[in-house]
């Protein structure tokens, strides 16, 4: 480093400018990928998983890395119920509430028993109506396959339904 | 000692014969044609690294792609291939040999497009590889789209043959679309053509000479709404059942 600072600045620069010649910086790995890649391999997703799909389905996750701050936002966004927002980052994803969770990210308004069970979103009826319907609306517009309400969500679909959600989004 | 001779002889004719077969295989390279957003590749056994355009590609090379991105890959036969966004595949192989150029991908989850060269001299054989399926590209260009549990293939042109994990076949043409969901049958063309009839009651009709012969290649009896397990067509079927009077009498004449 001395002998780097003996050299006048244009010398510097040159030097510089051979050195990141030689060793460049190494182009920095996504996040995203390593992530999608973990998930892919899951047999159950996660609470947390979904929250953070999702957040970066919505091009958020630079501005929100951490579970709580995902969360939340999803939760003042009204993706997430007030049911839904209490669970916890390691606890299971059933179907139906990541039904709920799709239909509400891409703003389907769905058909008249959707409609009619949106008022119960918020209290405890809201897997029998809300989610159950945002099933199969989300089974008949191709997003998901059709199951159990309560049944678990691997990684692999978890990455297919925002997949076809990014699919959607793009035709509308 | 004679015999000995002999031995010596027939150990290097097979040799020979085993180095030239050898030497008649010869992998073949892709490169990384365009590409935006995330995309990594795991080159052999060396760690995930982000692609960049130009980048060369071989056989074991695994691709993963993340949100909002895309990359088109050019192989060397020029059969090109886009990787949608949220994909996971390998290059299972590529190599050339004396009968065809042989190509792989191990499609994990996600969606490729693939669009194979053929040309006259060269023969083609181009798979894709899904959880729940095998896909081989007859015709020039597909969409192969994996989930966990179903593969769909969408034809653009030419014609793609398809089998599921159970070795069910069905024969795709430009146009169609195909599902394999796991421990389903496959769900060919003539069953979307069906389904399609009980919303247009003259849609059977209006089926052209291509789309019956499809009709009648892939008919089987469990296709007939009207409940009729015979293949034969059920007269008390009512008019939506139609097109599936068509498609059993096609069923019915090998003609078809």
């Amino acid at each position: 480093m001395g002998l780097l600072k003996k050299l006048s600045p244009p010398r510097q620069a040159l030097f510089a400018f051979f050195f990141l010649l030689l060793f460049p910086f190494p182009v920095p790995l996504h996040a995203d990928t390593a992530f999608l890649r973990r998930l892919a391999d899951q047999p159950v997703a996660n609470f947390g998983d979904a929250v953070s799909i999702v957040t970066h389905f919505l091009n958020q996750e630079t501005k929100r890395s951490d579970f709580e701050s995902q969360r939340d936002f999803l939760r003042q966004q009204g993706i997430l119920s007030k049911r839904l927002a209490v669970k916890k980052a390691d606890q299971v994803i059933q179907k139906g509430e990541l039904a709920e969770m799709a239909i509400k990210t891409l703003g389907i308004r769905g058909g008249i028993t959707l409609r009619l069970a949106r008022p119960w979103n918020e209290n405890f009826l809201s897997r029998y109506f809300f989610q159950r319907y945002a099933l199969k609306e989300a089974v008949f517009l191709k997003l998901m396959k059709d199951e159990d309400i309560r049944s678990v969500v691997s990684g692999a679909e978890l990455i297919s339904t925002v997949s076809k959600m990014s699919e959607y989004r793009s035709d509308e | 000692m004679r015999v000995g001779r002999a031995n010596l002889v027939l150990i290097l004719v097979i040799l020979i014969l085993g180095a030239s077969s050898i030497a008649a295989l010869y992998a073949l390279d892709v490169v990384v044609d365009q590409l935006e957003g995330d995309v990594e590749v795991k080159q052999g056994k060396a760690d995930w690294a982000a692609a960049t355009a130009g980048m060369k590609l071989s056989a074991g090379d695994q691709i993963s792609t993340g949100f909002d991105s895309k990359l088109i890959l050019k192989f060397e036969d020029n059969s090109v291939v886009t990787v949608k966004p949220l994909t996971q595949f390998t290059i299972d192989r590529f190599f050339k040999d004396e009968a065809a150029i042989h190509t792989d991908l191990a499609v994990k989850i996600g969606a490729v497009r693939a669009k194979v060269n053929r040309t006259a001299d060269t023969a083609s054989d181009f798979v894709v590889i899904t959880p729940t399926s095998v896909v081989s590209v007859r015709g020039t260009e597909e969409e192969v789209r994996v989930t966990e549990k179903a593969t769909d293939v969408n034809v653009i042109q030419g014609v793609v043959k398809a089998e599921n994990e159970r070795g069910q076949p069905a024969s795709i043409a430009k146009g169609q679309e195909a599902q394999m969901e796991q421990g389903k049958q496959v769900v060919s063309p003539v069953e979307k053509l069906v389904e399609k009839s009980r919303t247009n009651t003259v849609s059977g009709f209006g089926l052209t000479e291509q789309e019956i012969q499809i009709t009648g290649q892939y008919t089987s009896p469990t296709f007939d709404p009207g409940g009729a397990s015979t293949g034969q067509s059920n007269p008390t079927a009512t008019s939506s059942s139609a097109t599936t009077m068509v498609v059993s009498t096609c069923d019915t004449h090998s003609g078809c």
